[in-house]
């Protein structure tokens, strides 16, 4: 270097860090935007497709081979980059596709005591059509919905063939109202939903929202070439997604219901304490555009229970999926 | 930056870049501080707003012990080599204090590269002496977080030497530090000294290290004691939930008024950041692209203009900043668009246009009923259509003057659509505040 050369020219330290900053930022938001629409798009694509995927790059559509191993380790240090900073790069606002349903967590209480060699939903009955799958019919339902449990009850009674019969009839509708489950809504769930405007909430909307799942069957409804679900199969593949549900979210699921709980408490003191707690979903169909407006359901699902004074001992899980098999829930 | 009040002034750092971006006057051309300073109002204020109307009213239900955002929940989110952190869960957290350690040693390095590097060159062959001074209370800010975080960990059982030689092993290297920007200023006349930073570091770092020696020589610790409780997570205490509700509220004023700008957008940001980790089921997008304009502002001069700073500045005449905060704003809103349009092109709603006719359906996310204001289908197709392809050439509209406005009007009438009909908390607003350096504040400047 010369005498006369002026360090005016020279870039200071920080003037370099700050460059290679906006350099890494500019190279963050390629990588990571790309990398993960690149991983993403050969699991929506099918044979010929997938296949010039393979041969361009040999394995990858199929989770293997080198780049695809390259592409995990970038993807592991990016995430950590994100982590750090908070730029999380999944831009996909009702993307790939939107939901042809939706739903709302919903608390049920109650007060019977389950009993010991019966773990049963208490008095209900299940519905179930090939286009919207199971409803639990319930003394849960609101005034209005499907017919309660209570009204079949009632509807017994008239049909009873003798007085023994009416007063068996009776029995059990008496016996049922003597603890009358209590609802509780969603802070979200509109009470009517062709007249509501809502304003807020969107916090409490985007945390209950993760106990959402899509109840409906496959049906030829929304793939003309798929065959209807036997009830058979839809049992069994909800009591699996019940039961990843909770291996997934069971502590925010159980603070959520204790959550619930505790406010109901609030606004009822003096109650006696529930001694069931259910997580059930209440799902609507709707309707698609060449149906008239509107919407299916509500159909109401049960996920999960908690006996808030009863300890599963062996287990630190505290609440019980929903088994749509056996209609009961199962130790977890 | 330039004295003269004739003259335009530049403030903020010139970022060093390679070419082409060196020789593209988009990413070098400095643009009027306005633009960046209306950013930092309008993020500021979706984000008061937010605060005050979405989080403060419900912070012990969402952030606190037994509420929905108990820190037993998202415990694994915290678990090495996960780099997820937040403030709230204490300095002992292990991903607050292997981070406050990292900032640190990285510090110690960067504080003294520039001290040695300048002293070896020389002050005819080193650069112009721009610091502002940071890297030092960064430091001490990194330092004490660590040995807090350390002490915490020791107090559940008894506080050891480490205690206080921890503190004394960061005394001596910030001494040495100060040492090297001594003889720097005694070979170069010119070389900035900031002795009040310089005073506040070893005053902390010394205090540190008797206030070790002290916890370990006298008597044992009583682990009720407040300040005990500061070292443990704030999510245990519902007084320090709310308390760090109240900084966070603060933080957002401070940007907003931009009174010690920068001060108050690093704190806003480390307290969203710690919000947002202490319970992520909260927050959707438009919290993602809030948290992103905010780490933009952190680093960048916003409060050139229309701040309190700015006042006690007293710069004549118009202020400048170097651009690159909003060109990386812009980068990421094409990422924003493009990314959303690529993945709709993969489904058959969006292709075949029903998408919206779902969307205004469903009973979850809309303002009003689909029942009071019945869109023909053939609307909510044309609007699917619209969305998906407005959303899928964004990047190419953006080439000429003419199709980048009717692109960028699109934009904000999407938004607005989205507003009207559907409730998705900040989103909208947080997305419009990424098109407000786009317009030319500087004209609603007198003179």
């Amino acid at each position: 270097m010369s005498a006369q050369a002026k360090p005016a020219g020279y870039a200071s330290p920080r003037q370099v860090l700050l460059g290679l900053f906006i350099l890494f930022q500019l190279a963050f938001l390629i990588v990571n935007n790309f990398l993960d629409f690149v991983k993403w798009a050969p699991t929506e694509m099918k044979g010929e497709s997938k296949k010039a995927i393979n041969r361009i790059v040999p394995g990858f559509a199929e989770e293997q081979g080198h780049t695809w191993q390259w592409a995990e380790q970038v993807e592991t240090n990016v995430r950590r980059w994100v982590q750090l900073t908070g730029q999380d790069q999944a831009w996909a606002l009702f993307a790939p596709t939107v939901g042809t349903s939706t739903g709302f967590p919903t608390v049920v209480l109650l007060w019977d005591d389950p009993a010991d060699d019966d773990t049963r939903l208490p008095g209900n009955f299940v519905t179930f059509d090939e286009r919207n799958g199971f409803n639990f019919c319930g003394l849960w339902d609101r005034p209005g919905e499907t017919p309660s449990l209570r009204t079949h009850g009632m509807l017994g009674a008239l049909a009873a063939n003798s007085p023994w019969e009416r007063l068996a009839f009776e029995a059990t509708h008496i016996d049922r109202t003597a603890a009358t489950p209590k609802l509780l809504l969603s802070p979200n769930e509109p009470t009517d939903i062709s007249n509501y405007l809502r304003v807020g909430n969107c916090r409490v909307r985007r945390y209950d929202g993760q106990f959402y799942f899509n109840p409906q069957p496959y049906s030829k409804y929304d793939q003309p070439k798929n065959d209807p679900e036997p009830p058979a199969t839809l049992a069994e593949r909800m009591s699996r997604r019940t039961k990843r549900l909770l291996t997934d979210y069971h502590d925010p699921a159980l603070e959520y219901l204790r959550w619930r709980l505790r406010a109901w408490e609030a606004e009822n003191p003096g109650q006696p304490k529930p001694k069931q707690v259910l997580l059930m979903q209440r799902f609507y169909r709707i309707h698609g555009p060449t149906e008239s407006r509107g919407w299916d359901g509500p159909y109401t699902l049960p996920i999960a229970r908690w006996q808030p004074e009863t300890r599963i001992v062996s287990l630190a899980n505290k609440l019980e999926p929903f088994d749509f098999t056996q209609h009961r829930f199962v130790l977890p | 930056m330039n004295a003269n009040p004739t003259q335009p002034q530049v403030v903020g750092i010139t970022p060093w870049l390679p070419w082409p971006l060196s020789a593209w006057p988009w990413w070098t051309a400095p643009v009027r501080a306005e633009r960046l300073a209306m950013l930092r109002i309008g993020v500021a204020l979706c984000l008061l707003f937010d605060i005050a109307y979405n989080y403060a009213p419900a912070t012990l239900d969402y952030f606190s012990k037994a509420g929905l955002g108990d820190p037993t929940i998202f415990n694994w989110r915290f678990n090495a080599p996960r780099l997820t952190w937040s403030l709230l869960r204490g300095v002992g957290d292990a991903a607050t204090l292997h981070l406050a350690l990292a900032i640190c040693l990285g510090l110690t390095g960067w504080i003294l590269f520039n001290s040695v590097s300048r002293l070896i060159a020389g002050p005819d062959d080193s650069p112009t002496d721009e610091r502002t001074g940071f890297a030092v209370p960064l430091w001490t800010c990194a330092f004490t977080a660590y040995i807090l975080g350390q002490w915490s960990l020791m107090l559940p059982d008894k506080l050891d030497y480490l205690a206080w030689l921890l503190p004394l092993i960061g005394y001596a290297g910030l001494t040495t530090m100060h040492l090297l920007e001594y003889a720097n200023r005694l070979r170069d006349p010119s070389y900035r000294l900031r002795p009040l930073m310089m005073i506040v570091s070893v005053i902390a770092c010394s205090s540190l290290a008797v206030f070790g020696q002290w916890l370990v020589a006298g008597e044992p610790v009583d682990k009720a004691a407040g300040w005990v409780k500061l070292l443990r997570s704030w999510q245990d205490d519902h007084g320090l939930t709310m308390l760090a509700m109240g900084f966070w509220l603060t933080a957002c004023v401070l940007l907003l008024l931009g009174v010690m700008t920068r001060f108050a957008a690093i704190t806003a940001w480390l307290l969203s950041m710690s919000f947002a980790n202490a319970n992520p089921y909260l927050d959707n997008a438009g919290d993602t692209i809030r948290l992103i304009l905010q780490l933009y502002l952190m680093f960048s001069p916003c409060g050139g203009a229309w701040s309190v700073d700015a006042l006690f500045a007293r710069r004549p005449g118009p202020v400048y900043v170097h651009p690159w905060p909003l060109c990386m704003v812009f980068v990421q809103m094409i990422f924003v668009y493009f990314m959303n349009g690529l993945y709709k092109l993969f489904g058959d709603s969006w292709l075949h246009g029903y998408s919206l006719h779902y969307v205004l359906g469903d009973l979850a996310l809309t303002r009003f009923s689909q029942s009071a204001i019945p869109l023909p289908v053939w609307m909510t197709r044309i609007m699917t259509w619209s969305v998906l392809i407005w959303e899928v050439s964004f990047p190419v509209l953006l080439i000429t003057k003419w199709t980048r406005i009717i692109a960028l009007v699109m934009g904000v009438s999407f938004h607005l659509g989205i507003f009207a009909t559907m409730e998705l908390g900040g989103f909208v607003p947080y997305a419009l505040c990424m098109y407000l350096p786009l317009l030319p504040w500087e004209r609603l400047r007198r003179g």
